[in-house]
Formats: C-alpha cells, structure tokens, sequence
C-alpha cells in the first residue's frame, strides 16, 4: 500500500475521523505524561506536587544553580519559586549554599539523599517504558513514526 | 505551511539493521519527541502572552482550567491542576484585577464562592487559542488519510506498548 497513491477529497468524513484520531493520541499521551510526573513526586516524596517535581528534576539535572536562573527557565513566580524551594529544603531534597561569585545569591543543588532518590526514580521501569516497548518494534516502524512526527512538526 | 509529505521521506523495503542503526533511530524519534513537546510549549507562552502581556504560563493554564470547569471553588481547581491552594487563589486574584475571571456566590449555598470566566475572558481565550486550534487539522491537510492513519496506529502502539504491524 502506497499512502501517496491515496487521492481523498479534502474534508471528507474519513479525514475529520482520521484527524480526530490523531488528537485523541496525543491527548492521551499528554494525560499519560502528566500522570508519570504525578507518580514520580510521589514516589520522590509522598504529597509532593508536580510542580515541585519540574523544579527539582531542574535543579538535580542543572544545579547547582541560583533562583533566578530557574526563575527564568521555569517560567514561575519568584514567590511561587522561593516557596517551592522552601518545601523542598524541609523534605530533604534540595540545600543552599552561597554563591562563591555572588555573596548575596546563592546556589541551590539536591542533597545526596535528593540525588539518590532521583536517580532510583529514573532507573525504575516507569521511565524506561518507551525504550522497552521500542526493544520490540522493527525498525523501519521506529523510522516511519520519526519521520512522520517530523513532518507534523515542519512549519 | 508544511510542505513535506511525510510519505516521501520514509523508508521503503528491507533496512539493514545493525545496533547503531536502530540506536540512529531511537535517537531520531526521541529528537522528534522533543520537538512536538518544544512546539507544544512555544504555543502555550504565545497564548499566555496574547491574553495579557507578560502572563505566566502557569497563570494562563489556572485561566484555562476555570474555562474547563465553567464555575469552580478555589479547592476544586487546585485539585484539578494538583497545584498548592495558596498558589491557585493568588492566581484566581490576579486574574480578578485583569478582569478576566470574577467570583459569584454559589447558587446552592451562598457561603461559597465560584470562579468563573468574564466575557472578557472568555473573548481573549477565544482569540488567543484559535491560532493553534485547528493547527494540527492545517498540518495534516495535505497528508493521505493512509498516512494519517498509520501515525494514529503507530502512537497507540507506543502509548499502549503493543508492537505494530507492518
């Protein structure tokens, strides 16, 4: 079967329905990612939010950095930020130290404990789910799916 | 405008596979990934930034959420947004003074108070969502329904860890 032979009127039922299909992919992929970030604070630390999580993930990945480059990069409020930080100090995950450039900035970096933890959670089967479900595709269907979300991300 | 038919650049018949060329192609499909994802977010500080300039995207996705749930609590939506009760009602108040929300009493019990969308909000929503509404529609015009097919099964494979078929 040769997809560029296929002639279809522009709009025709059978393309809403095609297209349809691919956002409710896409949806349920989003929703899917969104519940792996909730599972993963959970597991960092109980009652931990998903958007402590982003700012820790951040720091443990980039640290040590200061506020005001995660400011930056996340987008948040400082208020927000500072708060974030704070819930994140008292449970163990992340400590300040000063900024050996700037004295009155200073460095945010995860504990040994936050690092541990953190790369438990990036070892468990959870995050390793897309390369294993992969291992089994052959892999002219990898390529194809690369190739076509390429073309989906061209403007 | 996406000129390129997905068709024509992939690959036809047997592939030779040797571990590097399937580590080339997992790597060519998480770069892929990372691009729908950096596109994604792109779209979402542009809308933020249409509704009021200067807007977080955190505040635009509370905006969003109270357009979702028509008229909500306080409670209600930082339950839905997992996000901390203190963070949403101080979003909920910026958003009051851009005059883009505004809290009614509940009609059931009057003690409460429910969110909701001014017309202002939701005609600022309108405009800044449209751009990307049917953007995905606009992307997939000029691909075969085949094709279109094939990525929907190809996603669900991924999403549901089944292997496809060729």
């Amino acid at each position: 079967m040769s997809p560029m032979s296929t002639d279809d009127p522009l709009h025709s039922p059978e393309r809403d329905e095609a297209i349809r299909a691919v956002e409710g992919e896409f949806v349920q992929m989003i929703s899917r990612f969104r519940r792996m970030i909730a599972r993963r604070a959970e597991m960092l630390s109980p009652g931990l939010l998903p958007g402590a999580y982003k700012v820790f993930s951040t720091i443990a990945q980039s640290g040590p950095l200061t506020a005001s480059v995660l400011v930056d990069q996340l987008m948040l409020d400082k208020s927000q930020l500072s708060r974030t930080v704070a819930d994140l100090e008292k449970r163990g995950l992340v400590e300040r130290t000063p900024d050996p450039n700037d004295r009155r900035a200073q460095l945010l970096s995860a504990t040994d404990e936050g690092k541990a933890r953190y790369d438990e959670i990036r070892e468990s089967s959870d995050s390793l789910s897309m390369r294993t479900t992969l291992d089994e595709w052959d892999i002219s269907e990898i390529r194809r799916l690369a190739t076509l979300l390429h073309a989906l991300n061209d403007e | 405008m996406n000129t390129q038919t997905p068709a024509a650049a992939a690959p036809t018949g047997a592939v030779p596979v040797g571990v590097s060329a399937r580590a080339e192609a997992l790597a060519a499909l998480e770069g892929s990934f990372e691009r729908l994802m950096q596109q994604w977010r792109r779209s979402y500080l542009d809308a933020a930034e249409c509704v009021s300039p200067g807007m977080l995207p955190a505040t635009y996705k509370v905006l969003t959420m109270i357009s979702r749930e028509g008229a909500a609590t306080v409670s209600t939506l930082a339950e839905h947004l997992s996000a901390d009760k203190g963070f949403v009602s101080r979003t909920v108040s910026e958003l009051e003074e851009l005059a883009l929300v505004t809290r009614v009493p509940d009609p059931h019990d009057g003690r409460v108070r429910l969110i909701s969308l001014t017309e202002l909000g939701c005609r600022r929503l309108h405009v800044a969502r449209s751009p990307y509404q049917h953007r995905l529609a606009e992307e997939l015009d000029s691909w075969p329904v085949a094709t279109i097919d094939r990525l929907t099964t190809l996603l669900d494979a991924l999403t549901t860890g089944e292997t496809p078929h060729p």
